[in-house]
């Protein structure tokens, strides 16, 4: 992510009061959505933080968004900076998160049964498609995520076919269907 | 073979995900209190959305009034020293609801309208510090622009305490400005103000670009000014809940063999400690204070199994994927013990979970050091203590550079953050810096690994002490210095984003971003771009994958080879926006930079990437 001072994305007064509202209505929620990756408090605190500097960037895109949308996105990102920080944590002593989903994909994956049909893929891919179907473009999606963009793209490939994969072989419901 | 899905069918799935997210977080909605070390790292963040105050916690810095202003004064304090106490018809008020919000300890009452104009802006209360011997707060009184305090002594005399937007007070038109002006100060900074007398009732009034404010009594105007120097944020959770209990720290009493501390933290009504062995794996205890605060909730998939602790307690026992967790609560504070071991030695050490009279017994102060000193700077003193380090290094023309070390404590340079001068910040570690500038120098205020930091120096600049502060190691342990390059050349045209620091280190990564100047942030389809990043050798994860693209070595004038990858918009393949990757070795890191520049332009940057 950017090591910026954030103070020029928010010349808007409309962006200040629409981050402001956010902060507000959705940090419990977030808090929620990290201490579940996390477990601790001060741990999920510092990912609540790194959501909201990530969010900074993002605020236009909640001017479009709905409260469901607005929800969903809270949730993606503050579980995304908890696993951030869950990486760094486990990665000071064993492999790297995204290694061991990799692992876990191929041998021993415990699906997120409150995830519902996204609980069924890693989380990597989960929260990359989750923003593409909540109306971020790859882009913000790098930014928000600290990702190289490119491999965001790659991500929602494999995510897409996971996920075609999952609909098809496990009998969800395919949506429209 | 399965298809993929496609966007359309990606929205359905994401509402259908979304619509079931109250279920999995029943609790997000319940007031909760987040420690006060939250509230201090979120502060500038809420700053930077043009709410200073909105966390509580800071002073703005004074203003100078404009004539405008005491207009407004002399109307509101002359309505203060006349009417009864708290009418202020003078005053425009609307009709709002009375909303409290509590997060535990901090709870802000404020008053929203009924209807209207939608987003209303957060309201932070100040008040005076103290107020003389014998008088008692008698009423107090918030709107969502406005908050009032009337005091009363034992004979009844008044004395008010009144706050209020500046745009939200009606103007006299044709009022002078009236009264004497004076000077408050709160010791650490002067503004002005002005004083006026109404029979026996003295008031004091000033601004602070946002707010005025007003102190009347029958007190002598030294007194008023006093009072009136001291003011501060209120907190009325704190002030309602009265002074908190001490707290008893618990600990383990015995961890396995072969594990040792490798981090104690204490904050706010809370402490954790983690116990790691050479094989990577790890114990860790977390006590929260309970009372209208944190308590441990569990939210995960797998249910818990009740179990019941040797000191009678019930608890409950999770294994989350590897992760053993014990988490109870004794009515008085809130335990959760996370082990990597076994489930039944998550157990175990759950059991050994006991008050403690000594609470650092066993736990070294590690004092860190610096790893790398900006030339010419020496060690020219040293003092430990307990539970500080302090270090000052001089050079020979007399320069100064100090650290100073504490023990975590969100407070522990707070003072510093009272004068008047510009801030600003940037994220070292994954923690936030601040940077303070003033008359006596700069510094660099953070919070790493349980301690609290202090970084000063009257001459050097923010980069040399970033540098510094980036290569400060605990002293038992060996670390390499990390030697951050940085963009030296910036295209015509183009900036860092921001105002100030456009760059930064997170985890081992130093990276730094120019724009096109005044971008607005549109990363994907922005007109012109260029990131940076330096990561040590070994420790790369940025490694190139060009996927059918072929790299070309080229060699720039100053003997440096580098491997560029084109992907100009015309021929693009793969690379989504970047024309040119170029990455680098120097022996010790590895360098890339991504360009949507044209080719000259990219070199010129590349040859001016230079160390800090």
């Amino acid at each position: 992510m950017m090591m910026v001072l954030y103070l020029a994305c928010l010349q808007e007064p409309e962006d200040r009061d629409i981050f402001l509202e956010f902060y507000k209505e959705y940090r419990g929620l977030m808090f929620q959505a990290a201490i579940d990756v996390l477990g601790k408090r001060q741990l999920a605190e510092d990912a609540v933080q790194d959501a909201f500097i990530a969010i900074l960037e993002q605020v236009k895109q909640l001017r479009q968004m709905g409260e469901g949308q607005r929800t969903g996105f809270a949730v993606v990102v503050a579980r995304n900076k908890a696993v951030d920080i869950l990486r760094r944590e486990r990665g000071e002593r064993t492999d790297s998160l995204e290694e061991l989903e990799e692992d876990a994909l191929l041998i021993d994956f415990q699906p997120d049964e409150e995830d519902g049909v996204f609980g069924r893929i890693p989380g990597r891919y989960a929260d990359v498609l989750k923003l593409v179907g909540l109306g971020l473009r790859p882009g913000e999606i790098a930014q928000l995520t600290g990702r190289e963009v490119q491999t965001v793209y790659k991500q929602i490939a494999r995510g897409k076919k996971l996920l075609g994969e999952v609909l098809e072989k496990e009998g969800y419901p395919w949506p429209g269907k | 073979m399965a298809r993929e899905v496609t966007d359309q069918e990606l929205c359905a799935l994401t509402k259908e995900w979304v619509a079931a997210l109250p279920r999995r977080y029943p609790e997000a909605r319940r007031p909760r209190r987040y420690s006060f070390r939250f509230y201090r790292k979120m502060r500038p963040v809420l700053r930077a959305a043009g709410k200073a105050q909105a966390a509580g916690g800071e002073k703005a810095a004074p203003a100078v009034s404009r004539a405008g202003r005491f207009a407004a004064a002399l109307v509101a304090a002359a309505v203060l020293t006349a009417t009864v106490a708290m009418a202020f018809p003078a005053i425009r008020e609307k009709i709002f609801r009375r909303v409290r919000e509590t997060d535990g300890e901090y709870t802000r009452i404020y008053y929203e309208r009924m209807a209207g104009d939608g987003v209303h802006r957060i309201f932070v209360r100040w008040h005076p510090a103290a107020v003389p011997e014998g008088y008692t707060l008698a009423e107090e009184r918030v709107t969502e622009v406005s908050y009032a305090e009337d005091y009363r002594n034992p004979e009844g005399v008044p004395l008010y305490w009144y706050q209020v937007r500046m745009e939200e007070a009606d103007l006299a038109p044709g009022a002078e400005a009236a009264g004497e002006e004076i000077i408050l100060s709160d010791g650490l900074g002067q503004w002005p103000a002005r004083y006026v007398e109404d029979g026996s009732m003295g008031t004091v009034y000033w601004d602070d670009g946002e707010y005025y404010f007003f102190l009347t009594g029958q007190l002598p105007v030294e007194e008023l000014m006093e009072m009136a120097g001291g003011y501060i944020p209120f907190y009325d959770g704190t002030e309602d809940d009265g002074p908190q209990p001490e707290f008893v720290f618990y600990r383990f009493s015995q961890v396995p063999e072969g594990f040792e501390l490798e981090r104690y933290r204490f904050f706010d009504g809370s402490h954790e400690e983690v116990f790691v062995n050479g094989e990577g794996l790890y114990i860790s205890l977390e006590q929260d204070r309970l009372g209208g605060g944190f308590a441990f909730s569990y939210s995960g998939t797998r249910e818990p199994e009740e179990i019941l602790l040797d000191n009678g307690l019930t608890a409950w026992y999770v294994d989350r994927s590897g992760l053993q967790m014990v988490y109870w609560d004794d009515g008085e504070y809130s335990f959760h013990v996370v082990t990597t071991l076994s489930g039944e030695e998550a157990i175990r050490m759950a059991n050994l979970v006991v008050p403690v009279e000594e609470p650092f017994a066993g736990v070294a102060f590690r004092a860190y050091q610096a790893a790398y000193l900006p030339e010419g700077f020496s060690t020219a003193e040293v003092r430990k203590t307990r539970g500080s380090y302090e270090l000052r290094c001089e050079n020979e023309a007399g320069g100064w550079l100090t650290l100073d070390q504490v023990w975590y404590d969100w407070e522990a340079f707070a003072d510093d953050y009272g004068e008047d001068r510009p801030e600003s910040w940037f994220i070292l570690e994954s923690q936030q810096v601040d940077i303070l500038e003033g008359p006596r120098g700069r510094s660099l205020y953070w919070d790493r690994g349980g301690y609290s930091f202090r970084l000063a120096s009257d001459t050097l600049s923010a980069d040399e002490l970033i540098k510094v502060a980036i290569n400060l190691h605990p002293a038992d342990q060996t670390a390499e210095v990390f030697l951050p390059y940085h963009l030296t050349h910036v295209p015509e045209g183009y900036a860092h984003p921001g105002d100030g620091y456009g760059g930064g280190r997170r985890y081992e990564v130093y990276e730094e971003h120019i724009k096109v100047e005044g971008s607005q942030s549109e990363w994907e389809e922005g007109p012109g771009e260029i990131s940076f990043y330096q990561e040590r050798l070994g420790e790369a994860d940025r490694v190139m994958d060009p996927e059918g693209l072929e790299p070309r070595a080229v060699t720039l004038e100053d003997g440096r080879t580098v491997q560029v990858v084109s992907d100009p918009p015309e021929e693009r393949t793969y690379w989504t926006r970047y024309a040119y990757a170029v990455w680098w070795e120097d022996g010790e890191y590895l360098l890339t930079l991504w360009s949507t520049l044209p080719w000259e332009e990219t070199l010129k940057v590349i040859q001016g990437v230079e160390k800090m």
